[in-house]
């Protein structure tokens, strides 16, 4: 039998450690709760988490910062609470380091599902040479990408993008991530250029009755689905 | 009868009398210069002054006087200086066509004096139209809305035209001059009967056309002000709500995820009774948070929109002060507060459901920052006004903020730990100043704060003193 997974949570609201404790208990974790950024960074340090709940507002400090340091030193996967109208800060966390958002007010069950998804991702392994989902086919090596057999023609950008997508499945990639990685860094605000050539990608590989493989995040990035 | 050239702006005409004898004295003039002239000039010659007497009457009196002067100035030049003189009888023929040819030159310049002075009249009064457009537009348009100008704008013109009444409407008046106004709007110059024909023909050529131009433009002018103005406190409420929203996105949400979160943990199989009775705690508490949070919201959403119209009566600022410290203790919101009020507190005149949210707020905020320690609330008779002063021993205020404190979501600095939705003290400036009252907040850094607010005793004595509990 193995140990339970141990989450830290960082909250600045009592109440809601008090009753996510409780729900992370049943679903199978060790919590250590804690209500400030100094608290958190402390409890990682001496007992090292497998991963990490951070809100984005903290009393003394934001939930960016928490990011940026745990980011330092480990590689767990880290999940944002935040809130509408906090865009501008869920992005600079995902920026430093966070792998996915879940916005208040959360079912704590959507928290549970994203935190186990994250653990998943965190636990495999990343250079598979080809990568298969639903029907579509990626052969990194080859660099040729099939849909239900047959081989569809894309551009070296649009290439780059899905590999990119397809290589953090499941994981939510900010614009700025997905433009310097393809583009590079000098490019990282044209989201213009990225929204074309995204849109050129979905017409190529997704069916035509809807969106299946490319997610939107409104405001914040993509994520290939998983 | 006036000519209308000169009754638009009310000159007296020149008297016909004044001009026969006008005539009479500049011929009898002329003749009388030439007598001396005789024996420089021939007789024939001396025709010439009479032509200058001749364009004088014209100038001055018209072209019917001038004529006349004329035909006086032939027969005197015959009667009193061409041979046979003292006759009406001429001896040379060169002398028949010398009074012709005067009495041809006589009525030519007549005729064309009169020309200049009938145009020399026109371009003034042009120009006077032209002076009171002018002053009319400058009335109407000068900044003073439409409503307070039209009045001036209209004795102006009477003054101008030498009437004894003008008026100018802005909406049809029957049996007065109608304005086209633009956008199908229509006005009215009211002019006094009897109606002149000829002042209204006059008027209608320059001036209403200019009145009519005006009176469109500062119509139009008026409403795009009374846009600007609407524009912007529409917008003001734009900022407003985007500020309100953000700032409940945090303070709405959490109390939510609380409720949610503990919602779901009740359904825990492993739950003890301890934490069921604590997550039961969780629910009432964030629960009861939300719902202050909404009350603020009302309380602040009708004081924005102007709707917290206070229901003034009699009412014990004592007593309002403790129902206030009563209901936040039942609710365990609040630690020690210790309370002093001086004997014979008059009564004062407010809406005591208002003041009681004032005292609730600026309790729940001094407590919320006072560390624990007790809030004091002082409450005496100073200068005819009642003077409370809520005093807590918190950190104080930052220096600048003694102000900013009461501005809608003004919150303490970022990240100091306090919960606080940044509404109580806007409401509680909102109420106070509804009740007729002030409030300031004064601090002194690291030794706390003091809210004073003061409400009016009213004049007139209460009419009975209810026994203070």
């Amino acid at each position: 039998v193995t140990a339970p997974a141990r989450v830290l949570i960082c909250d600045d609201e009592p109440q809601i450690l008090r009753a996510l404790r409780i729900v992370l208990r049943d679903a199978g974790f060790e919590v250590v709760a804690t209500e400030t950024a100094r608290e958190a960074l402390d409890a990682a340090a001496l007992r090292p988490p497998q991963a990490a709940i951070i809100d984005l507002v903290l009393p003394d400090g934001s939930g960016v910062e928490v990011c940026r340091d745990l980011r330092t030193w480990t590689d767990v996967p880290i999940i944002v609470l935040s809130a509408v109208g906090e865009e501008d800060a869920k992005v600079a966390a995902l920026e430093a380091g966070a792998d996915d958002y879940v916005t208040k007010p959360f079912g704590p069950r959507e928290l549970v599902a994203r935190l186990q998804a994250a653990m998943r991702r965190a636990g495999q392994g990343q250079h598979d040479p080809t990568l298969a989902v639903d029907g579509l086919e990626i052969d990194l090596a080859a660099r040729t990408v099939r849909r239900d057999g047959e081989e569809i023609h894309l551009t070296p950008i649009e290439y780059d993008l899905l590999r990119t997508l397809a290589r953090n499945r499941g994981r939510l990639i900010t614009h700025r991530a997905l433009l310097t990685e393809v583009w590079g860094p000098q490019y990282g605000d044209d989201t213009q250029v990225l929204r074309t050539h995204i849109a050129n990608l979905r017409r190529k590989i997704e069916p035509p009755d809807g969106p299946r493989y490319i997610r939107t995040d409104a405001g914040v990035g993509y994520r290939f689905a998983g | 009868v006036r000519r209308p050239a000169t009754a638009l702006f009310g000159d007296a005409p020149r008297s016909r009398w004044h001009g026969l004898a006008g005539a009479v004295a500049a011929v009898g003039l002329a003749t009388l210069v030439i007598f001396p002239l005789r024996d420089a000039v021939p007789p024939v010659s001396g025709g010439v002054v009479y032509l200058v007497a001749v364009l004088v009457v014209s100038i001055s009196w018209g072209l019917a006087l001038g004529l006349l002067a004329a035909l006086a100035s032939a027969a005197a030049f015959n009667f009193f200086h061409l041979a046979p003189t003292g006759l009406f009888e001429i001896a040379a023929g060169e002398d028949w066509v010398a009074l012709a040819v005067f009495l041809a030159a006589a009525v030519v310049a007549s005729t064309l004096a009169d020309l200049a002075r009938a145009r020399v009249a026109e371009a003034q009064l042009r120009r006077r139209e032209a002076d009171l457009a002018v002053e009319i537009a400058r009335i109407l348009l000068g900044g003073t809305s439409l409503p307070d100008a039209l009045p001036v704008a209209a004795a102006r013109m009477r003054d101008a035209l030498g009437l004894p009444a003008l008026d100018i409407a802005l909406e049809p008046v029957a049996r007065a001059v109608a304005l086209d106004l633009g956008h199908g709007r229509t006005g009215a110059l009211v002019l006094p009967p009897p109606g002149d024909p000829a002042l209204t023909a006059r008027l209608g050529e320059r001036l209403v056309p200019a009145l009519e131009a005006l009176l469109g433009a500062a119509l139009d002018r008026d409403a795009l002000q009374a846009e600007v103005v609407e524009t912007a406190a529409l917008r003001r409420s734009d900022v407003l709500k985007t500020a309100l929203l953000r700032a409940m996105s945090h303070d709405l949400r959490s109390p939510l995820t609380a409720i949610m979160a503990a919602g779901d943990a009740v359904r825990s199989p492993t739950l003890d009774a301890d934490e069921r009775e604590e997550l039961g705690a969780v629910v009432v508490s964030e629960a009861s948070r939300l719902s202050r949070l909404v009350d603020k919201l009302l309380d602040l959403s009708r004081l924005q929109a102007g709707e917290a119209e206070p229901r003034r009566d009699w009412c014990s600022v004592e007593e309002v002060v403790r129902t206030a410290v009563e209901d936040l203790s039942e609710r365990d919101e609040i630690g020690a507060t210790d309370l002093s009020f001086d004997r014979d507190l008059p009564l004062v005149q407010a809406d005591a459901a208002q003041l009681e949210r004032v005292f609730v707020n600026l309790l729940e905020n001094a407590h919320r920052y006072s560390g624990g320690q007790a809030v004091k609330v002082r409450a005496r008779l100073v200068g005819g006004r009642v003077a409370v002063r809520v005093i807590d021993r918190g950190p104080g205020l930052p220096p600048g903020q003694a102000d900013r404190v009461f501005d809608a979501f003004s919150r303490g600095s970022e990240g100091d730990g306090h919960r606080g939705s940044g509404l109580g003290l806007a409401i509680v400036k909102g109420f106070v100043e509804a009740n007729g009252g002030r409030v300031r907040a004064e601090s002194i850094p690291g030794q706390g704060t003091v809210f004073a607010i003061d409400l009016p005793v009213a004049d007139v004595p209460a009419p009975e003193r209810e026994p203070v509990r």
